[in-house]
């Protein structure tokens, strides 16, 4: 805030000027005001002119409203839901995560060749593991196979249940037998784990895309719902 | 202005009670509460919206509003709060307006007018701020940009402190103090211009 007082010509500040006719101003700042007004003629006019406005807007009518506005009846509870907004959005924020959670188990592999309970476990041990045995699988031919798996899941995953008995499909089966603690570097006994999960576990890709089908579902509906609800609630309430 | 007065008040006698709950526990009667500032928030919205008719729809959107958020009502000034939901209410409509200008706020403003009855014990100096001085001194208001215009008719039309008005604008102090000094200059220059404030007014109090 510009102060005034040094040069003849400098004045007091508007604000400073409108408090003043308010006596808002207390102790120097009011006595530097008053002393400034009495020497200068132009301030004294400008706040003449301001208090006689100021008079005029306190004289304003009160004006009677021509109807109470008292409520007739309790108001129809409209805005407020079944469940909150809060958590509708949780709710769907719950959902979303458990679908990216699977999603990203699914692309990372865990789920299509299976073995390991988490990511970590399955990526850096057991990889070094397959690496170690790698001559045992590939004189298998198991590793070209369930490493496209693994990287193409959803292509493969389709006509994986359409033909349970063809070759591939035993790769397929054996890794997404979800739980089962087969260890990559028991190579040799993938041939008897493959046919007691084939029967089982032949659907399971499938299954998954369908979870994460529902899921994505789910917490689409469940978005828009929170979205409806806070954009029906703005209207209304005023914070 | 009945600012200090304790909650849980129920005086209803024209109205059924219709009890609500703040969010700090208390309970009240929401007519009792209507009943109390209604007149005051319907100046407040009037002078805002320089249109009675839509002051009333504006105040019947304002006590719905506030109805329903009771809850987020926390104790303190019920006043302020609820000139709070008035106030915003009122902007909205003005803004809602100023998007879509199918009918004119100025051709309602024609039509309406101030509708305000003139009483003989009135002095002439009330008649004239009824009648003709009224609609200049509204059309100055009009004039005004909004946060302007709340905040010289909260604190000059309607008296409330500044930090009352500083709540109920939901700004600092500093920016009310401005507000309102840039309002009364705005407002002496276009009362001057229309010849409503002669300088006779105030040079003889010198």
């Amino acid at each position: 805030m510009r102060w005034f007082g040094r040069k003849q010509e400098e004045h007091v500040a508007p604000a400073l000027l409108s408090e003043y006719l308010d006596s808002r101003l207390t102790g120097r700042q009011a006595e530097r005001v008053r002393m400034h007004l009495e020497a200068c003629e132009r301030c004294r006019e400008e706040l003449e002119s301001l208090r006689a406005t100021v008079a005029l807007l306190k004289r304003m009518p009160v004006v009677t409203p021509r109807r109470s506005f008292v409520l007739r009846e309790r108001p129809v509870a409209a805005p407020r839901h079944m469940v909150p907004a809060w958590a509708m959005g949780a709710a769907a924020s719950l959902v979303l995560l458990v679908f990216v959670a699977v999603v990203s188990l699914d692309v990372g592999g865990v789920l299509s060749t299976g073995g390991a309970p988490s990511p970590k476990d399955s990526f850096t041990p057991s990889m070094a593991r397959l690496e170690g045995t790698q001559t045992t699988l590939s004189a298998q031919e198991a590793t070209p196979d369930s490493g496209q798996e693994s990287l193409m899941g959803p292509p493969q995953a389709t006509p994986g249940p359409a033909a349970p008995s063809a070759g591939p499909d035993g790769q397929v089966d054996r890794g997404t037998a979800p739980g089962k603690e087969s260890d990559p570097g028991k190579a040799p006994d993938a041939g008897s784990a493959d046919q007691a999960a084939s029967t089982a576990g032949g659907s399971t890709p499938t299954a998954w895309r369908y979870l994460e089908g529902v899921l994505a579902g789910i917490s689409a509906v469940l978005i828009a719902a929170t979205l409806w609800m806070v954009k029906s609630r703005r209207g209304t309430v005023q914070k | 202005m009945t600012m200090g007065q304790p909650p849980h008040v129920f005086t209803c006698t024209t109205h059924q009670p219709l009890p609500v709950r703040s969010g700090k526990g208390d309970f009240y009667c929401f007519n009792c509460v209507v009943e109390e500032h209604q007149s005051q928030a319907y100046n407040l919205a009037g002078r805002i919206l320089g249109d009675w008719n839509l002051a009333e729809d504006a105040l019947q959107e304002a006590f719905l509003s506030a109805y329903r958020a009771f809850s987020s009502f926390r104790g303190g000034n019920l006043r302020g709060w609820l000139m709070r939901i008035v106030s915003n209410a009122c902007l909205d409509m003005l803004r809602a307006r100023k998007a879509r200008p199918s009918v004119s706020l100025e051709e309602t403003l024609e039509a309406v007018g101030a509708d305000f009855t003139i009483s003989p014990e009135q002095s002439p100096e009330e008649q004239a701020l009824t009648g003709e001085l009224g609609k200049v001194i509204q059309d100055g208001l009009k004039g005004l940009p909004e946060e302007q215009r709340l905040a010289v008719v909260l604190v000059d039309i309607q008296g409330y402190s500044y930090e009352e008005a500083a709540d109920i604008s939901g700004v600092s102090l500093g920016t009310i103090k401005s507000r309102i000094s840039r309002a009364r200059a705005a407002l002496r220059d276009f009362l001057r211009q229309h010849g409503e404030l002669l300088p006779s007014q105030f040079r003889q109090s010198k």
